[in-house]
């Protein structure tokens, strides 16, 4: 096989790269630039063209950044790499190995709808699928991007009818970027903290089109933030700064949401279920159309998603920690023939 | 179906009881009669008749989503919720339906004259119709009722500003003799205003907490001292051919307590009382527990009756043959109070029994001394005050026990629930037995605001597990914590709970070990 699963991360021996290593390596391609994939420390880096700005202003200026076009080919030691969308976050790839007429593919995470501000996913057959599985129980199905809009529209308006400040909660790389986009046309005031105007500026300097809104600012608190939206870090709530907005109420914007019990875990009145994660038929849909006959799961619902493609007739895997679960790598060869 | 669903998504998404209410109203100024009436049955607890399982339901669902048991297994154990985790295995989104809450109702009670297959067919139909928040609220009428979306006083309210009525009425709606598929809900309100009409009940006189020494109130000779008893203060209504029981929380609850209703008929018309409900057996009063589980009983069987026997004990008379005393001075009222006891069916009606005490030293010592079970402390009133709402503050007080104390260690954390900050103030402590840490309280109740604060950065970096919103700390930090007494608890590994437990002070100086112990506790218990 192409690929083997190590401590450091997902490893071609053959061309001797790491994707998503999780210590420092010689060679690390990176699917996309949150915190649990890219980590600073190692010597080099590959991403896309779209995430080579963002890496570095998530791990600093002085790694040695390469960035390449989407489908365009790299070859160490005839091994061929390259990257297509994976429609995850701006600049999020899937990276594709080649060699000897075998074909693998690492999605790292991934989403198949289309966020109006991601390249969009792109399907990739392969001999060797290694998929994440972070929302993979049939609970979650997302809902239309209006939909969601439309009921954040309308948190905010009973909010700001109560005269309170509303927060709505999200990562901000991919998640903050992605709201504004949807909702600056529909919501007239809307903020954004500094730190996620940060990541807005860097999004915007790699070429993707990020809505203006305003910054918040603490030290003079106008009437305006009062009563307005403004998409904040989950750990914003709770500050001094979130204090001077108060009384003010805060939702959670996360694929999680879909569920009540971690609405409720996260004390948030409302949630909403955006997510930047393929959901249960995303996933099916991929792995299905990849046509793999091996498929590695990982990430999340990793022992559940494999147990049900194997149900399903095909040889899946999970991976946990960067290893094969014990026992199950027998178990699922003779199932999956 | 579509209101209802975003009304049980709207009330069960807040724990702010006035929002809730607010959602209620809401609910009744957009739904049609009859749903109203569905409505106020489901949320005061009511419950549908249905000829089938959880399991079939279940069945049906796999079937219909095409996954096997184990994939559901796993989403509901994911989701921890039948209901929602059928809704989001279910739900297609784009569906819309006319269909109204009353149908779904009537759907579900006609399941016993349904063919299994018939109603397989009607629940995939109107589940397909259904979009995720009215599925959400079907999928509960299905596999179980509604009872915690909102208190009974919530809906209480709700109805009342809905109505423009008073608390009365609206308790009265709620709780008439009515079943939503045969009544009318203009016909159901008139008639809960012409019986409230025929019965009104007293707002009722509170008493306030005696913050010193029972010396500073003067000769000892203008009061009137009781036990202040611990159970549901009710007024005893007897009047017009009518009887009632309306408890201080603002709920009818007469037929919770039929042997006292039976006792009242021996009453004159025109008699309204205010006194006490406890339960008590064979001499012995029962635990507040006790009075609470009899309390949740809409019905009580025979069986409930013998096990939990209820009392009413009587220490105040509003109305006497008619006429309102509240006017007439207490040692007047007590006059009445007593002549009318002889009316009384023993054990079932009781008057109040003074405490004799000679010296305010004497009656300290009584309280702290005699310590009778069921009791909270003493009510002391003016025995020239007349009964009025406005100013008992002063003239009705209760003299309480000092507060036992006990050291212990704080073992869990969680966000408080009735507040939006993420701050983890709701806490819980333990202390040793036999070598090992059993829960004793949970309180949020004591500390300041930067205590708190340090308290929550202390329990983030030294979260053992979390649990959803609960976490696990290592038990380092002590807390002495002040409470009222302890009763049976048997929900708790302990076996006890504290009452009203308040954390009186942290003791940094104190190490895990020097906690108290639960013995200690229990011989609390039984000195009571």
């Amino acid at each position: 096989m192409l690929i083997e699963f190590t401590p450091s991360g997902i490893f071609c021996p053959r061309a001797g790269i790491y994707i998503d290593p999780s210590r420092s390596v010689d060679k690390a391609v990176i699917t996309h630039s949150h915190s649990d994939h890219a980590r600073k420390g190692s010597r080099a880096y590959l991403t896309s063209r779209g995430n080579a700005g963002i890496l570095r202003h998530r791990i600093g200026t002085s790694a040695s950044i390469e960035g390449i076009e989407f489908g365009e080919e790299v070859m160490i030691n005839g091994v061929s790499i390259s990257l297509y969308p994976a429609g995850h976050v701006p600049g999020s790839a899937q990276v594709r190995l080649e060699f000897g007429g075998e074909v693998c593919v690492v999605t790292g995470d991934y989403k198949t709808e289309s966020d109006g501000l991601s390249e969009s996913f792109e399907l990739l057959r392969c001999n060797v699928l290694v998929t994440e599985s972070t929302f993979a129980l049939p609970l979650f199905k997302w809902d239309k991007q209006e939909i969601i809009r439309d009921s954040v529209v309308d948190w905010w308006k009973r909010n700001s009818a109560k005269g309170l400040t509303s927060f709505l909660c999200a990562y901000s790389l991919g998640k903050s970027q992605r709201l504004i986009k949807l909702l600056h046309r529909h919501i007239p005031h809307l903020y954004v903290h500094p730190l996620i105007e940060r990541t807005n500026d860097a999004v915007r300097r790699s070429g993707y089109d990020v809505p203006e809104a305003r910054v918040m600012n603490f030290q003079t608190v106008t009437k305006e933030m009062k009563g307005a939206l403004s998409i904040v870090p989950p750990s914003f709530t709770g500050s001094d700064d979130a204090e001077k907005l108060a009384p003010y109420t805060k939702a959670f914007a996360s694929g999680w949401m879909a569920v009540r019990g971690s609405r409720r875990s996260r004390n948030a009145g409302a949630g909403f279920p955006v997510s930047d994660h393929a959901d249960w038929n995303g996933l099916n849909e991929v792995v299905r159309q990849s046509e793999a006959e091996r498929v590695f799961v990982v990430h999340g619902f990793a022992d559940e998603f494999s147990r049900w493609l194997n149900v399903n007739g095909i040889n899946a895997t999970p991976v946990r920690g960067g290893t094969l679960k014990p026992g199950t790598e027998t178990a699922s060869v003779r199932s999956g023939g | 179906m579509k209101e209802f669903g975003k009304l049980i998504e709207d009330l069960l998404n807040t724990s702010d009881p006035s929002e809730k209410t607010a959602f209620i109203v809401e609910y009744l100024e957009n739904s049609k009669d009859r749903d109203k009436l569905w409505m106020i049955f489901l949320l005061s607890g009511g419950r549908l008749k249905k000829n089938f399982t959880s399991s079939k339901l279940i069945e049906w669902t796999l079937e219909t989503a095409g996954i096997d048991s184990r994939l559901f297994e796993d989403s509901l154990s994911f989701s921890g919720d039948l209901a929602e985790t059928m809704t989001l295995l279910l739900h297609n989104s784009g569906a819309s339906s006319s269909i109204s809450l009353e149908d779904c109702c009537r759907f579900i009670s006609r399941s016993s004259e349904m063919s299994e297959h018939e109603l397989r067919e009607g629940i995939n139909e109107i589940r397909e119709s259904l979009g995720k928040a009215e599925l959400y609220a079907f999928n509960r009428l299905l596999t179980g009722g509604l009872k915690r979306c909102a208190t009974h006083g919530q809906l209480a309210k709700a109805v009342a500003i809905y109505e423009n009525t008073d608390a009365y009425t609206a308790a009265r709606i709620i709780s008439g003799n009515w079943r939503p598929e045969n009544s009318y809900y203009p016909e159901v309100v008139e008639n809960a205003e012409r019986a409230a009409s025929l019965v009104r009940p007293c707002p009722f006189c509170v008493a306030g907490v005696l913050n010193g020494n029972p010396a500073e109130l003067g000769k000892k000779q203008e009061w009137i001292a009781e036990w202040s008893i611990d159970g549901i203060r009710a007024q005893l209504i007897r009047k017009n051919g009518e009887f009632c029981l309306w408890s201080e929380g603002e709920e009818i609850i007469t037929d919770k307590f039929p042997e006292v209703s039976r006792a009242s008929s021996e009453l004159p018309e025109g008699t309204v009382l205010d006194g006490v409900i406890v339960c008590r057996k064979a001499g012995k009063p029962l635990s507040f527990g006790s009075l609470q589980r009899r309390a949740s009983i809409k019905k009580p069987t025979p069986r409930t009756l013998l096990e939990f026997p209820a009392v009413y004990i009587a220490f105040d008379m509003l109305e006497c043959n008619g006429d309102d005393v509240r006017i007439l001075k207490l040692s007047e009222r007590r006059e009445l109070l007593e002549a009318l006891s002889k009316h009384f069916s023993p054990e079932i009606i009781e008057i109040s029994e003074k405490i004799r005490f000679t010296s305010w030293k004497e009656l300290s010592g009584i309280l702290q001394t005699i310590v009778n079970k069921g009791t909270e402390g003493i009510l002391l009133r003016r025995i020239d005050s007349i009964y009025d709402p406005g100013c008992t503050g002063e003239l009705w007080l209760k003299l309480k026990r000092e507060p036992v104390r006990i050291d212990a260690v704080l073992t869990c954390a969680s966000p408080s629930p009735d507040s939006s900050s993420a701050l983890l103030t709701e806490y819980t402590f333990a202390v040793w037995h036999e070598e090992k840490m059993v829960t004793i309280a949970r309180t949020s109740r004591g500390l300041g605001k930067s205590e708190m604060m340090e308290i929550d950065n202390y329990i983030r970096l030294n979260t053992l597990e979390r649990y959803g919103p609960v976490r696990t700390v290592k038990p380092e930090l002590v807390f002495e914590i002040e409470f009222e007494g302890v009763t049976v608890s048997a929900r708790r590994k302990s076996g006890i709970a504290l009452r009203s437990p308040k954390i009186s002070k942290w003791k940094k100086e104190k190490q895990p070990h020097d906690a108290g112990t639960l013995s200690s506790l229990k011989v609390l218990l039984n000195a009571e």
